[in-house]
């Protein structure tokens, strides 16, 4: 996208949420253009009635001038109050934004590098730069300068042809210089974003607390100690280049500017002298002349700043631009439970990727099944959740669920009948109860769910039980939950979803043995009747399941109870149940 | 003893860097912008009395005089403060960021239990805020010093020139400017006893900001449909947040309102006078304009030294806190200065009391445990039991709130700290891989031949050769995209067997595994357990895990519960003994046995 792109989409996208703003800000510019063109005039008012009237003629005018520009004052001090309040709004409503549509973009676009770096742009722009509101800021100058300039260049023509070609000469000679100081200025901040994205890494692995025991106990950590003391030293040398470079165009700017202010008080005292227009007159045409060159000064600067502006909400635009899911065509709502799930010849690889992770899988599962689905790390077991979950597509084959491609169901409806808990499941800051049940009065109900899945005992010491509000990045009466803890609540959140198929990816990873035992041992019991997909490492989950399905390179190995494959002791069932089992065998021993 | 400095004593000393940094001759910059940038307004403001009063003469030869002055003059000056400015803008960059280096040093080296306090980690996060842009703290006070020089010399200028008209009017001007910066201050006030409350408006309404921001809540919020809930919420957050906004702005604009009070008095004086004053003769034309232009100049020139001296107060507070942090010995206390040990040895607890600082609550009471030289000892228990507390006391990353830990008898507090890192090598749970390329991860600073033949075996050992070799650069691909674009990210298995093969580089004399195969299946874990000798070698070593089938390779198995360690010996002992760790062992074993048994 261009800049000129970036610019429009950007005020038609402010424009749609914060009208008010808009109005507020020409009001803004309006005034601020009456109080300078009030301060040139003034002058000239005071001077001229001194010279032709009376004393007290000239008092009242005085008054007069204090009244208006007190006048005048108010309106600025008003107006600012609005648009600065405005522009902070407009900012947090952007933000809102940007957030809404995050959450409904296609999943596969949050695993996707170049959106994940898109996103990190766009974040860094708003947060380091302020671009929203300085671009907000600019473009209020912007409309502000050009009223101002407006009304100046009328009054200047009106004295003299002259001035105002001098004026704009000397705007075009200024700009001329500075094309090429824009250009080097424009270059140079798109190269300091990806400087300050590194600077930014660097400092973190000094100031997060997780990267500082690794950080002290190997060397590693003063590698990038002195890697951010070279980047440090690299970037200062940067930031001197600019500064040399600056200095030549801004010289060469104050040269022109002072010969212009030269040739204007000539132009203009010779004028007065020799028409004898009086000091009024004077002094009036001199200010006007010098504050369009100033506030032309502005301008340009200002144009230049916002153009920077658009080059930081480049991502930031796009990111808005993106589209989002939305069921297609006419979609068929869920109904019932779910009662079939079947793969039917499914192959999938990832956007971008030339690998299959799954290849050619077909397998069926009935209502109530609890199925185990294990294999080495890579296999693509996460991957085929995510497809039963519509986070993808299939590259080729079907999902079925009750004989219906998966894809044609309504989304909302569909998505009601699976819960999950994947290996990085996240909770919210919310209380416990709403973080499991979604609504904020169902205490009780949510209760019995924690105390399912083992967390009595913790929900009772916190001082507001279950309503005690997670995580102290929202609140800092917030309350930490451990790994172990954290994991409870996601499961007791799926099983509590009224759906009919349960997912569980790892979910006793971090787990001690007696908790996970508990989960295990109460698996039919908090799953019920629903449908349910089990995945881990710890190959003992397999045995309170009624099939296991061993995936092994994307495809489908073999897909039986756990007694039938124990049979094959060639199998990679075996040798992964095995090689775990066998640690504990020496029980039988002890037992004797 | 906290001793309060002074906005004066942070100038000061802010200053004194800059000699400090061999820059001297910035001082000499500063005075010369001073005068420049000083003079230039002074002598657009005298420059329309001349020709004014030399319109009623006779020739333009005096104006021509006049005019050519003062924009040569001009001229010179203005080149000569851009020329300045830009000069010394850069180098008050480069002070900051050298400033910046020491801070990060100095975070680097401090104890790091510091780092798990999060009180303290907010005091540095104004440290930190001070150092990290131009328009703030550090760098802001060189830039507003330079900006309010020429501001204070200017305003001397006006001075004069106006008290060679009217006393009286000077004393109106000063006197109502210094209510002017009174009052924005009454205002900087209300909006600092609103600070909490904006502070908490504004992190809750960041939380959701960050959240809907951050991919990893995507799963979660499209599978539980969060969308709509964390929308309004967001949307509330943000409302409330800009309520506290227009309380504080409200109040700005009341007070304003006296000082459009003020302005209105001192305007009207200053016409008022200047009327008369040409009325009765004692001024001209000339003269009105001068003056008028310099009440004007002067108030501009006062309300912006206000300004500024509000933005040097604020700015100086920040840095205030900055150099108290920077100055705070007690940061660090290994004081010791034994090298460090060249075998492996065995490890003593001895009454050892631990508390996490700024807690109540005692992991460890009176704590005695002793792992001998060369032992493999696996530590097991439940969650919260302190495994992880043992493993930072061991390696020194914390030190006990009373007690010892000896180690080979010595104390271990009698070593240099970088010493006593570099006799251990610790995996913990969570792995850190770092944005530098494969083989700089795995042998950190180390270079040569030599020690990359030894990190690529390292490498092989874990079972990542093949993986490394099949990359781009091989060894010397970059890791992580946030450096290099060509970067690679490993999965989670992938980057658990880096940095255990980043611990068996280190080659220190314990090793210590923190649930080292949480992420890895069953084949890779087992792999693991095999090498694990080999790994270890005859170090002493120390595993911790939930996986009670992995203790079967230690020689002794250690059991805490939240009351401390209530198990100890070999596996076939605390079988025999039928405690909590045959009923874990059991519990775990259960559904292998069951399937087991009915194999057969």
């Amino acid at each position: 996208m261009t800049n000129f792109q970036v610019f429009k989409r950007f005020i038609k996208i402010s424009f749609k949420e914060d009208k008010a703003y808009f109005f507020a800000i020409i009001f803004q510019s309006l005034y601020a253009m009456g109080l300078t063109l009030f301060n040139v005039y003034s002058l000239k008012l005071i001077l001229d009635s001194v010279v032709a009237k009376s004393y007290q003629d000239s008092l009242i005018i005085g008054g007069f001038v204090v009244i208006v520009n007190l006048l005048l004052n108010f309106l600025s001090k008003l107006s600012t109050r609005l648009v600065d309040v405005g522009r902070i709004r407009l900012a947090k409503k952007l933000n809102l934004v940007i957030g809404k549509k995050l959450m409904a973009i296609p999943y596969r676009y949050l695993e996707d590098p170049y959106y994940l770096d898109l996103k990190e742009r766009a974040k860094f722009a708003c947060e380091n730069q302020g671009a929203v509101s300085q671009f907000l800021r600019f473009f209020t100058n912007l409309l502000q300068y050009s009223f101002t300039l407006i009304s100046l260049a009328i009054i200047i023509i009106s004295f003299d042809f002259w001035i105002m070609i001098i004026l704009i000469v000397v705007v075009i000679l200024n700009l001329l210089i500075n094309v090429n100081s824009m250009k080097f200025m424009v270059k140079f901040f798109k190269e300091l974003i990806p400087i300050n994205r590194r600077f930014t890494y660097l400092l973190s692995l000094i100031y997060e607390t997780k990267y500082s025991k690794d950080s002290r106990l190997y060397s590693v950590g003063s590698l990038m100690m002195e890697r951010f003391t070279s980047f440090k030293d690299k970037t200062s040398q940067y930031f001197k280049k600019l500064h040399l470079q600056l200095n030549k165009y801004e010289s060469l700017n104050s040269i022109v500017n002072y010969i212009q202010v030269f040739l204007i008080y000539l132009i203009i005292a010779i004028k007065s002298f020799n028409e004898k227009l009086g000091a009024g007159n004077f002094t009036f045409y001199i200010t006007s002349a010098i504050t369009f060159s100033k506030v032309m000064n502005d301008l340009v600067n200002s144009i230049v700043s916002l153009r920077q502006y658009c080059e930081y909400l480049n991502p930031f635009v796009e990111l808005i631009n993106l589209k989002e899911e939305k069921d297609e065509g006419s979609k068929i709502p869920f109904e019932g439970e779910i009662e079939t799930i079947e793969f039917k010849d499914v192959s999938f690889k990832y956007p971008k990727t030339e690998n299959l992770i799954l290849k050619n899988i077909s397998f069926k599962i009935d209502k109530g099944q609890k199925i185990s689905i294990v294999g080495l790390n890579g296999a693509g077991k996460t991957t085929l959740i995510k497809l039963l979950c519509r986070l993808y597509k299939p590259s080729s084959g079907e999902i079925l669920i009750n004989n219906v491609n998966i894809i044609d169901y309504e989304y909302k409806s569909y998505i009601k009948q699976i819960s999950a808990v994947f290996q990085d499941f996240k909770l919210f800051a919310y209380s416990i109860s709403e973080n499991i049940t979604n609504e904020n009065n169902q205490d009780e109900m949510a209760f019995k769910y924690a105390v399912d899945v083992g967390l009595k005992e913790k929900i009772e010491s916190l001082k507001n039980g279950i309503k005690s509000k997670y995580s102290k990045a929202y609140d800092q009466e917030g309350i930490e939950l451990s790994g172990g803890e954290a994991q409870k609540v996601a499961i007791a959140r799926a099983l509590y979803k009224k759906s009919s198929l349960v997912i569980l990816d790892e979910p006793t990873s971090a787990l001690d043995p007696l908790a996970e035992a508990d989960i295990y041992m109460n698996f039919n019991n908090l799953v019920k009747k629903k449908t349910a997909i089990y995945i881990s490492h710890r190959m003992s989950s397999s045995t309170f399941c009624d099939k296991v399905l061993v995936i092994n390179g994307g495809k489908i190995e073999s897909y039986d109870t756990h007694k039938n494959l124990m049979k094959n002791k060639e199998s990679l069932y075996y040798k992964l149940f095995n090689s775990q089992a066998k640690n504990y065998a020496l029980e039988k021993e002890i037992l004797v | 003893m906290e001793k309060n400095i002074s906005t004066f004593q942070v100038l000061k000393r802010q200053f004194k860097t800059i000699k400090e940094s061999k820059k001297s001759y910035l001082y000499i910059l500063y005075i010369v912008n001073m005068i420049c940038a000083g003079t230039l307004p002074a002598v657009a403001v005298i420059i329309p009395k001349l020709i004014i009063d030399a319109f009623g003469g006779s020739s333009l030869d005096s104006i021509y005089l006049y005019i050519g002055v003062f924009a040569g003059v001009s001229l010179v000056l203005s080149v000569i403060v851009v020329i300045i400015t830009n000069i010394t803008t850069a180098e008050f960059l480069i002070l900051r960021l050298d400033e910046f280096d020491r801070l990060a040093n100095l975070m680097y080296r401090l104890d790091y239990k510091y780092l798990e306090d999060s009180k303290f980690m907010d005091r540095t996060e104004i440290s930190t805020e001070t150092l990290s842009g131009d328009g703030m703290g550090y760098q802001y006070t060189f830039t507003l010093i330079y900006q309010i020089l020429p501001l204070l010399l200017s305003s001397i200028l006006y001075v004069i020139i106006i008290s060679t008209f009217n006393i009286y009017l000077i004393i109106v001007c000063i006197l109502s400017s210094i209510l002017i910066m009174l009052i924005n201050s009454m205002a900087k006030k209300y909006a600092y006893t609103k600070k909490e409350e904006e502070a908490h408006a504004n992190r809750q309404s960041t939380y959701f900001y960050n959240t809907t921001h951050d991919f990893t809540y995507g799963k979660d919020i499209r599978i539980y449909d969060l969308n709509d809930k964390i929308k309004q919420d967001f949307r509330e957050k943000n409302y409330s947040y800009i309520s506290v906004i227009k309380n504080i702005k409200n109040h700005e604009f009341k007070l304003g309102m006296w000082q459009l009070l003020l302005l209105l008095i001192q305007d009207g004086l200053a016409y008022f006078l200047v009327i008369k004053g040409y009325y009765d003769g004692l001024i001209s034309l000339g003269d009105m304009t001068l003056y008028i232009g310099a009440i004007i100049a002067l108030n501009t020139a006062f309300r912006d030294i206000g300004i500024k001296f509000s933005e040097l107060k604020d700015a100086t507070r920040y840095t205030k806190d900055y150099f108290k942090f920077i100055d705070d010995k007690s940061l660090f206390s290994f004081q010791g200065s034994k090298k460090a040990l060249k075998e492996t040895f065995g490890i003593e607890f001895k009454n050892v009391s631990f508390k996490y600082p700024g807690t109540d609550n005692y992991i460890l009471k009176d704590f005695n445990f002793k792992i001998n030289k060369g032992e493999k000892l696996a530590i097991v228990g439940m969650n919260g039991a302190g495994k992880s507390t043992i493993v930072k006391l061991i390696t020194g990353l914390f030190r006990p709130t009373s007690g010892k830990i000896l180690v080979n008898g010595i104390d271990s507090q009698e070593f240099a700290q970088d010493e006593y890192f570099k006799m251990f090598s610790v995996v913990f749970q969570d792995i850190n891989i770092y944005a530098s390329s494969v083989i700089e991860n795995v042998m950190g600073k180390d270079s040569g031949e030599e020690n990359k033949k030894i990190a690529q075996l390292c490498i092989e050992k874990v079972g990542l050769k093949n993986k490394i070799e099949s990359l781009p650069k091989g060894y010397n691909h970059p890791l992580l995209k946030v450096m290099e674009e060509d970067g690679i990210e490993l999965s989670g298995g992938e980057s658990q067997k880096l940095a255990i093969a980043r611990a068996l580089y280190k080659n220190g004399q314990i090793v210590i595994l923190d649930e080292p195969t949480a992420a890895l299946d069953a084949l890779a874990e087992a792999e693991i357990y095999q090498k694990f000798s080999d790994l270890v070698g005859d170090k002493t070593a120390i595993y911790i895990s939930h996986r009670l089938s992995s203790t079967k390779f230690c020689d002794h198995i250690a059991l805490f519960s939240k009351e401390g360690l209530i198990e100890y010996g070999t596996h076939n002992e605390l079988m025999k003994q039928k405690g909590e760790y045959y009923h874990m062992f059991t519990i775990q074993g259960k559904y292998y046995q069951e399937s087991g048994d009915n194999n057969d």
